[in-house]
């Protein structure tokens, strides 16, 4: 497997997923969800914060945690399901090449012409509103902690969808997924705000590390041990995708064909 | 098994059971099947839905692991190394596109060749080379979703050939393609075969496909061979019917009378309203009077509207296969 074949699935994936009416619709969501919340949390504040949030920190948090969701289409997991489901997965196993790795460049690659536009969006948005930035080296680091909850966020949607090859379906766990990642990602509100055994049960997933770890380092709190823990768990969740991708073929080739 | 075949089947078995518990069936969908491809053949593998031909692929092309029996592809037991014999097969559903709707065919071309590890040069010199054999160098510059299917299934086909497979399996290649659309592509395919030397392992509902593309034909039916020989001999055979609609022009009087003559049989002649128009039915028996004998008197009895030749329909074939073994 050549990295010029996966850089050619990443790059031919971004640019077919360029299209104007995804970007606008993305970004009016994006900028709808973002304006709303934060009013919401500045009337609440007020001059103060909530578990250590100002109203200018909560809207760089929001700003973040939205690009980590609305850059990546939430049907994805329902398609990936509907693709091994239906054995349309059979034209990618027909190819001398494992089949994960291209799927992941793949879909990563179309996330990454929304992630573009929402972090330009975000960028003026949040400047605009707030007239600061709360930390510049937290928002640098929150650079490079966006494209990783991507990459976790893609990978770990590979993983739940695995469960198309045993269930023909992966609808039931597109919605356990998109309501673990509402609860335990801190999309709408930092882990802080929630009781402290809902926060540790949070960090034994790998959700928090799809929205709050990079809201968190954009909303000022310099914290680089979070990306570190995000590499850690997408090195670990790849390989337990792989894992259960091949075991996923493996039953494909056995029983359905 | 012979050696240096490109497809070599023993005894192949593949058995699904369905239900669960008590209510458990054990279904052959492929009982047993022998047969071998010679390379450079082009063969047509057909029979009715649930015939067992998919499975029969799927097995070939090392998606389905074999219930019992044995199978080399090009040497290769497909289920036991399907990664290398994909580098060596071409695949091509009907159905199922490999190409990218949103950009230009070029670029999911490229794509593909960095998957079959080839170097971007080689790729842009096959893309030229498939270009020119395909008729298809401007169609590669489209987004393949502004498209005719016909155009799409010529790109489609430069996909599956790009890496210079040693065999091609196609399945239902021809499906949704108007008559000019089928005409081009089998004539592309028997010259990817005749140029090329690629092997090609063809099933298909359209009786057309066969007799047009292929040398040999196999029929399957519940899971079994019935019928093997060269397709020369199974239009001897079986396809030596079409049947031709004829619909003249209100107020031209048909006479079957003037149609007889040895092997044509006047099926039918209906009025289609009183008002616009007739149709009459004639089926011709290919190995006594040709087509075109039977249209030139046809076209004397007055102004044609419309004019279909037909085959008969694989269940027909099928039908006969059974009354000949019977």
């Amino acid at each position: 497997m050549s990295a010029q074949a996966l850089r050619l699935s990443f790059t031919t994936a971004m640019r077919a997923d360029v299209g104007f009416s995804s970007l606008f619709v993305a970004s009016s969501l994006y900028l709808f969800v973002t304006t709303a919340v934060s009013t919401l949390w500045s009337v609440a504040a007020g001059d103060g914060s909530i578990a250590g949030y100002t109203s200018t920190m909560f809207v760089w948090y929001l700003a973040t945690s939205e690009i980590c969701t609305i850059a990546i289409p939430q049907r994805v997991l329902h398609v990936v399901g509907e693709t091994i489901g239906t054995g349309e997965i059979a034209a990618e196993m027909l190819r001398p090449v494992p089949v994960l790795p291209f799927r992941l460049a793949r879909e990563f690659g179309k996330v990454i012409p929304k992630f573009a536009a929402l972090a330009c969006l975000g960028l003026i948005y949040a400047t605009v509103v707030t007239r600061t930035i709360p930390s510049a080296l937290g928002l640098l680091l929150a650079f490079p902690s966006v494209l990783l909850a991507l990459a976790l966020h893609v990978t770990t949607i590979h993983c739940f969808a695995v469960a198309a090859f045993w269930f023909r379906d992966a609808g039931t766990t597109w919605f356990l997924f998109q309501k673990l990642l509402f609860v335990l990602g801190g999309l709408l509100i930092p882990l802080q705000v929630l009781p402290d055994w809902f926060e540790r049960v949070a960090w034994l997933t790998p959700f928090p590390l799809m929205a709050y770890a990079p809201a968190r380092l954009a909303a000022g709190f310099v914290e680089p041990w979070l990306i570190a823990l995000q590499l850690a768990w997408i090195i670990g969740m790849y390989g337990a995708t792989r894992l259960a991708f091949r075991a996923g073929e493996r039953k494909y080739m056995r029983s359905d064909g | 098994m012979q050696h240096g075949a490109a497809i070599d089947i023993d005894r192949l078995c593949r058995r699904f059971t369905t239900g669960r518990r008590r209510d458990k069936t054990t279904v052959e969908a492929v009982n047993g099947i022998s047969f071998s491809v010679d390379r450079g053949e082009r063969l047509a593998f057909i029979g009715p839905n649930g015939a067992g031909k998919s499975t029969t692929i799927k097995m070939l092309t090392g998606l389905l692991y074999p219930s019992d029996g044995e199978a080399t592809v090009l040497g290769i037991v497909p289920w036991e190394h399907r990664r290398d014999l994909a580098r060596r097969i071409g695949t091509l559903f009907g159905q199922r596109s490999q190409l990218w709707a949103e950009l230009p065919a070029r670029d999911s071309l490229r794509m593909l060749g960095a998957i079959f590890d080839l170097r971007p040069t080689h790729v842009d010199q096959r893309i030229g080379e498939l270009g020119a054999l395909l008729g298809a160098t401007e169609l590669f510059d489209r987004p393949v979703r502004t498209l005719s299917l016909g155009q799409r299934m010529r790109c489609e086909l430069a996909a599956a050939m790009l890496h210079q497979p040693d065999l091609l399996f196609l399945d239902e290649p021809t499906i949704g393609l108007d008559l000019l659309g089928k005409k081009l592509f089998r004539e592309l395919l028997v010259g990817l075969n005749e140029e090329l030397g690629t092997t090609v392992f063809l099933t298909s509902h359209d009786v057309s496909d066969i007799e047009f593309v292929a040398d040999r034909a196999i029929v399957i039916n519940e899971g079994t061979i019935i019928y093997d020989d060269l397709v020369k001999q199974m239009r001897r055979d079986l396809l030596a019917t079409k049947r031709l609609n004829i619909v003249y022009q209100a107020g031209v009087v048909v006479d079957p009378v003037l149609l007889a003559k040895p092997g044509v049989a006047v099926t039918a002649v209906t009025a289609v309203t009183a008002v616009t128009a007739e149709t009459i039915v004639i089926d011709i028996d290919t190995t006594q009077c040709s087509v075109s004998d039977v249209l030139t008197d046809a076209l004397r009895l007055g102004p044609v509207l419309d004019l279909t030749v037909l085959d008969p329909p694989l269940e027909q074939v099928i039908e006969e296969i059974y009354r000949g073994q019977q």
